[in-house]
């Protein structure tokens, strides 16, 4: 029999069994081959360099980027060419609404954007984030330039708050690269 | 105390509630989804996307007898712009209790029942208009802030006692989101003024129409603990003013807690009255109904299941 006190206990546990047992539902667009592929199709090596931030760097990193840090852990590759490094791969999560937004991060030589892709995305709302026009306002940014929404970076009325913590997660990468990974 | 015919008919509301849920599983959730089953965040609809909702309203126990209001509000909403969205919606209540109202003090020593001693029906509760534009949002701003305006109409019975009435509410309120935390904790308060118009409401020694002033600020605060889940906790101050009267006022709070998925989206809270002013009967000051708690107007708890979905 159902009652009141059993509904009040029931909906938490039902709600926490639907979170559990739900599919993700996610739309991927890349996997960490084919983004590789994609990003550097001229590369020949991936060198790994993934590493796990210390309190202290990620509070630089915070600082320095003025934004979150959600992971300590960083996945990060040195991408080699036939002359020699071409780029550094950065594989990233940010959140959504509900959910998390997988998107890779292509710096060329010199630690400027060259490519930003979203690799999955698992949310109802706000996709307009893989518009090419939109991820081509960070071409060409680095790191120490200011790269905000609604200033340099133009945001997508409807997507705004998966605009905004992709606009993060880049100045936060650009950081991790210029104070940790250079340093 | 909950009879048995009561458990069963809450049973039949929740077990339809969930089906419902479940039917509806299949389709998106929508932007402006509920993290709160009472405070309303500054979001608004996408525009040209539209979205549905079904909210359950449980209020029940009183200071003596048996009692149980449930109202189930079908609600739509669509987005104009990316600002603006309008929606309307349709209350069917239903009213049940006995014996859940004290008798009041007519003339010394004389009591006599003010509302009916016993109610049963379903009704459609209201027909309601609602209008809601966002000023800026919590996420590119420092703080979200949105208006949002309610315009409804009672065609049947009070919601508190079932009194015969027809009853036109106009509901602004100034809604403030501040999130923190990579938006991961959602503040919210709103500002709400209830401002009613009631005609003949019909007691049951007496025909009263009313000017009603409700101030209800409400508040929330809820953090994403987990993937699609937030957990958190909600409540409200009511005080009312009937004919520029100070009337009675309560506190209510309680747990919340949220699941939004890709398909739907699903919010449950419990409140608890916490405080309230003891009421004291319309015709003499003296006699007071509830102990430290407003139970003439409302009740001791209220729970509020809410699942929205697209269109």
């Amino acid at each position: 029999m159902i009652n009141r006190r059993n509904f009040i206990i029931g909906v938490p546990v039902a709600l926490a069994a639907i979170s559990t047992v739900s599919p993700a539902n996610a739309t991927v667009y890349f996997t960490e081959a084919t983004i590789r592929k994609s990003m550097f199709p001229t590369a020949s090596q991936f060198i790994d360099r993934s590493l796990t931030l210390t309190p202290v760097q990620v509070k630089s990193i915070k600082k320095a980027a003025s934004a979150f840090v959600l992971k300590n852990k960083v996945l990060v590759w040195d991408v080699m060419g036939a002359t020699g490094k071409i780029g550094t791969l950065f594989i990233d999560q940010v959140y959504g609404k509900h959910e998390f937004i997988t998107y890779a991060l292509a710096l060329g030589p010199d630690g400027e954007v060259t490519r930003i892709e979203v690799m999955d995305y698992r949310e109802t709302y706000g996709e307009q984030v893989r518009n090419q026009n939109w991820r081509a306002q960070f071409s060409g940014k680095r790191y120490g330039q200011p790269i905000f929404l609604n200033k340099q970076i133009k945001n997508i009325s409807g997507a705004t708050l998966s605009c905004i913590h992709l606009t993060e997660g880049v100045r936060r990468l650009l950081a991790t690269k210029a104070l940790v990974l250079t340093a | 105390m909950i009879s048995k015919t009561d458990t069963l008919k809450l049973k039949n509301y929740y077990i339809s509630g969930f089906t419902a849920m479940l039917c509806l599983a299949s389709t998106p959730a929508y932007a402006d989804e509920s993290l709160f089953a009472y405070a309303i965040g500054s979001d608004t609809q996408q525009k040209g996307r539209g979205e549905a909702s079904i909210r359950l309203t449980d209020r029940f126990d009183k200071d003596s007898g048996r009692y149980n209001g449930l109202d189930v509000l079908f609600g739509t909403e669509y987005g104009v712009s990316n600002r603006l969205s309008v929606g309307v919606d349709l209350e069917i209540f239903k009213l049940n209790y006995k014996n859940a109202f004290a008798q009041i003090q007519t003339s010394p020593g004389v009591f006599q029942d003010f509302y009916e001693p016993q109610f049963n029906k379903t009704k459609v509760g209201r027909y309601g208009f609602n209008v809601k534009y966002q000023i800026s949002s919590p996420y590119t701003s420092k703080i979200g802030v949105a208006i949002n305006t309610e315009i409804y109409y009672r065609p049947n019975f009070g919601r508190v006692d079932g009194s015969k009435q027809k009853q036109l509410s106009f509901e602004p309120s100034l809604i403030l989101q501040k999130n923190f935390r990579n938006d991961t904790i959602v503040t919210l308060l709103n500002i709400k003024a209830e401002i009613e118009t009631v005609k003949n409401r019909q007691y049951k020694i007496a025909t009263i129409d009313a000017n009603e002033i409700k101030f209800e600020p409400t508040a929330g605060v809820s953090y994403r603990f987990a993937r699609n889940l937030y957990i958190g906790a909600e409540g409200f101050y009511r005080a009312d003013n009937a004919n520029g009267k100070f009337n009675h006022d309560s506190l209510f709070l309680g747990p919340t807690i949220h699941y939004g998925g890709k398909n739907f989206y699903l919010t449950a809270t419990f409140l608890r009255q916490l405080t309230g002013s003891p009421t004291y009967s319309f015709s003499t000051r003296d006699f007071f109904v509830g102990r430290g708690v407003n139970l003439e107007e409302e009740t001791r708890n209220e729970a509020r299941l809410k699942i929205g979905f697209n269109l």
